[in-house]
């Protein structure tokens, strides 16, 4: 493999450090919103579920999008891809975002250690004893076991995002081309390891929210949904990255289009195993299987389900068809924003409907909502200030890649 | 490539100029000539390259494609096919209903939908290009330039056809030598009779004729009738290894393939000893159970003998009958032991409007044929066979007479159960709510011809005379 030697010198670094402190400010703001929907919660009714599931929503809402980068940087590096490498830095500072949400998960963890059966009813040792099947599953669902998982999951993410990152910040030094070769000969085993945790931690952290419930594809289910959603933040930063000036060379139309093509792929590979899960449980009619889809059409449920069906499959894929909607940067941004707001969506209709107190199911409610919003947008402004930490004084491209003239002369055929 | 026609004795065809051809050696020089034929105005020209070349669409002034149309327009017939398909044969052609799921619906067609989109999708892209790029074009006079082997190495080409507008001979030649190409030639049409080969024609021709033959053989088979059984070639499941009710094996000792019921076991459902005078109509089980069932006597007998016995029984059994020694002596002391057995006189289950009802609707179902609608023994199969004058038939006994009046419902419900005489059993095709139905319908039969009309008031009177 050989390194262009004029590439070294055409390109100019930049870093996110040249938006200039404002989106620091911006995210640190919003980080406020967080303490302000624990007292929105503390004063509503049923407040402390509300905030408890709402917590979990944003957390794993977030956690989808970075766990989605650090699946696209993996691929990248497996399948050699020539040109994704301007986009690649972006993707690896995404992928950080772990590091945060660790943080941010670990109350979660603690609560249920000690115990708290808010969220997860297999925590509290009264509720085992007088249940058949959560004492079935005890071995696994304890809260032990789940603390040593959580270690494992987060140790196991963190590992690779910094690892992907840091061998391809070393690269930016030293261009040595054996650290690509590095990087591509171990995607292969972290894509296996990256596999297992993400099915095992949507099991465990979502799945389990309704214990007496189960679906081998769910850990799929939220992989799908996390590709959306990074791929929607991709062409968000993208669009809003050259608007200000970062990138604007190297990233073109055609990279664009890919990200666009992308996000319409994962879109209907989502669709497709919402309906792959849906379609087993409907068809076989199984009473310990359909009652999660049971809670989704009660209590207000039912519209949240038709709104993912029709606004998160139908309505964005007749628009993503169109080759001109994905090379406009306008067109872009709109709909990826749209498909975020979907994505969070679909993780709030995976989450809440679990949300009960004595026995019935919260329904939807304003409050609700604002609750989630207020909450997401504090746990957001936590999870982009450390990505802009983390992204720091690190050039937004992987500048001596020796894929990286591919990358800057891609063009669609 | 000149391709070798052994029949120059056909006409010779005029040759015709159909083009220039103008070769280039670098791909930069190639995009550059590209444009300025783009912008002379030209339609009917194309560029050739050994790979594929970054902004050569732009350069030949290319226009984007409709083959996305053609594949959306595919793909959404597919769905609609689909659709369409699923209502016809699910919901409308053959309703069927399947695990109690409606006869058509959405998430059960989602699969099929996304099936046929994809295929149609699929086709559409695949025949849709073959079609926009006029594929598969097996000869093209380009091909007989040897300078042009090297499209497909080195060298870079631009072709001009002489259908365009803007063709003329002189002059496009004189543009291409503008361009700066290494090279430029004429390419001609084929000399050679553009007839197909003899042999390629006679080949087609028996490809055909086999091809027809499957479906006419089949079309004939299907007009005709045979008396062999038809030509398994997928079998299905017209032959299966399993064993058959009435056939003898060498899988079992008792050479049977019907498994009969293993001794001392009882199955499900079948178990009647809890409810004796309900299945029965006996207050107890008697010590001699031959009297209480034909069925119960048959099961003995098989339970006694292996097969082979039977079937060693079955060739002298005029010998070893004992019933056909004496036949009437036998049936009397049958009927004797009839009478001596301990029937019930009260109904076992709850009497109810309903269980009238229900017995009526049952009695005129299964009994009025024979016994007539008043029971009276003047059904219509009684009434033909007398008309008929047939010696074998027996009269059925009319209800009315003193002795069947006499008779307790225990032993009518044994007579419906096991029939009596000339009569079949029914037990096997009543169950015993309706057989006591029938009972408590017969009973009403008999009181109905007791009673003076004398006693019952206007009321009731009217009240029968309505009632159907």
């Amino acid at each position: 493999m050989q390194t262009s030697p004029d590439t070294n010198k055409k390109i100019t670094v930049q870093t996110l450090a040249e938006l200039g402190p404002l989106p620091m400010k911006v995210a640190l703001g919003c980080a406020v919103l967080l303490p302000v929907a624990f007292v929105l919660g503390w004063f509503s009714e049923n407040g402390m579920e509300k905030f408890a599931f709402s917590y979990l929503q944003s957390t794993f809402f977030f956690l989808s999008i970075s766990l989605g980068a650090l699946f696209f940087v993996m691929i990248q590096q497996l399948t050699r891809a020539g040109w994704s490498v301007v986009l690649r830095r972006l993707s690896e500072f995404i992928s950080m975002g772990v590091i945060p949400l660790a943080v941010l998960v670990l109350p979660i963890v603690l609560v249920t250690l000690a115990g708290n059966d808010i969220l997860f009813k297999w925590a509290n040792p009264e509720n085992v004893a007088d249940d058949h099947l959560l004492q079935a599953k005890a071995p696994y669902l304890n809260s032990g076991f789940f603390a040593i998982r959580y270690l494992i999951y987060f140790g196991s993410w963190i590992f690779l995002a910094r690892f992907f990152l840091n061998k391809s910040v070393a690269q930016d030094a030293n261009g040595d081309p054996e650290l690509t070769l590095l990087m591509e000969r171990r995607s292969g085993p972290a894509l296996l390891l990256f596999a297992f945790t993400l099915t095992f931690a949507a099991f465990d952290f979502i799945m389990s929210l309704d214990a007496h419930w189960f679906s081998t594809i769910f850990g799929v289910y939220y992989f799908a949904a996390g590709l959306v959603g990074f791929f929607s933040f991709l062409a968000i930063s993208l669009v809003y990255l050259r608007s200000k000036g970062l990138l604007q060379e190297p990233v073109t139309v055609e990279h664009l289009h890919d990200v666009g093509k992308l996000l319409f792929a994962f879109n209907c590979f989502w669709a497709y195993i919402a309906i792959s899960q849906y379609l087993l449980i409907w068809y076989s009619n199984i009473p310990e299987e359909t009652v999660f889809f049971l809670h989704r059409q009660k209590h207000g449920w039912g519209i949240i389900s038709l709104i993912l069906v029709i606004g998160h499959f139908a309505i964005p894929f007749v628009f993503f068809m169109s080759r001109w909607m994905k090379r406009n940067p306008k067109t872009l941004f709109f709909w990826a924003v749209y498909l975020l707001v979907m994505n969070w969506i679909d993780i709030f209709w995976l989450v809440m409907p679990n949300a009960e107190s004595g026995g019935e199911s919260l329904s939807v409610s304003f409050g609700m909502i604002l609750v989630n919003v207020c909450c997401t947008i504090g746990v957001g402004g936590i999870y982009v200030a450390g990505l802009l930490k983390f992204a720091g004084q690190t050039s937004v491209m992987p500048v001596r890649d020796p894929r990286l003239e591919e990358s800057l002369e891609f063009h669609n055929i | 490539m000149a391709t070798t026609i052994e029949h120059p004795e056909k006409t010779i065809a005029e040759p015709q100029l159909l083009g220039f051809l103008a070769e280039f050696d670098n791909p930069h020089a190639l995009i550059d000539a590209s444009k300025k034929v783009r912008d002379a105005g030209y339609q009917k020209w194309d560029t050739h390259t050994p790979f594929p070349l970054h902004g050569i669409d732009n350069a030949m002034g290319i226009k984007w494609t409709i083959l996305p149309w053609i594949v959306a327009c595919c793909g959404l017939m597919g769905g609609t096919i689909a659709i369409g398909m699923q209502w016809y044969m699910n919901a409308y052609d053959y309703p069927f209903l399947i695990s109690g799921k409606p006869l058509f619906s959405i998430p059960a067609c989602i699969p099929i939908v996304f099936e046929l989109s994809v295929l149609l999708a699929a086709f559409g892209a695949f025949f849709g290009m073959l079609g926009l790029n006029q594929l598969p074009k097996l000869y093209n006079p380009l091909f007989k330039s040897e300078a042009f082997r090297r499209a497909t190495n080195d060298r870079f080409f631009i072709s001009m056809d002489a259908k365009d507008a803007k063709f003329s001979e002189i002059d496009t030649g004189e543009f291409l030598k503008s361009l700066n190409p290494t090279n430029v030639e004429e390419f001609w049409s084929d000399v050679e009779s553009p007839k197909l080969p003899r042999n390629l024609k006679l080949a087609l021709s028996i490809v055909g004729v086999l091809m027809i033959m499957p479906p006419a053989l089949v079309a004939y088979k299907r007009s005709t009738t045979t008396n062999t059984p038809r030509v398994h070639i997928v079998p299905d499941m017209d032959f299966q290894p399993s064993l058959k009710a009435q056939n003898t094996t060498d899988v079992f000792s008792d050479g049977r393939e019907i498994r009969p019921n293993i001794k001392g076991t009882i199955p499900r459902g079948q178990f009647k000893d809890d409810n004796i005078p309900f299945y029965y109509g006996l207050k107890y089980l008697p010590e001699d159970q031959d009297v209480v069932t034909i069925a119960v006597q048959d099961e003995k007998k098989a339970d006694a003998k292996p097969a082979e016995d039977k079937k060693a029984a079955a060739e002298k059994a005029p010998a070893t009958k004992p019933a056909a020694a004496d036949p009437a002596a036998a049936a009397a002391a049958a009927a004797k032991k009839l009478d001596e057995l301990p029937w019930v006189t009260e109904f076992p289950m709850p009497v109810t409007a309903k269980m009238m009802a229900r017995g009526k609707e049952r009695y005129r179902i299964y009994c009025s044929a024979c016994h007539g609608l008043g029971g009276e023994g003047d059904g219509l199969v009684t009434l033909r066979a007398m008309d008929l004058q047939q010696g074998t038939w027996v009269k059925p006994a009319s209800y009315h007479t003193d002795n069947v009046r006499k008779l307790p419902v225990g032993r009518l419900y044994h007579t419906i159960t096991n029939g009596v005489r000339k009569m079949p059993a029914y037990g096997p095709q009543i169950p015993p709510e309706d057989r006591w139905s029938i009972v408590l319908y017969l009973k009403a039969l008999q009181k109905s011809h007791q009673i003076d009309a004398n006693t019952i008031s206007e009321e009731e009177k009217r009240k029968l005379r309505d009632t159907k």
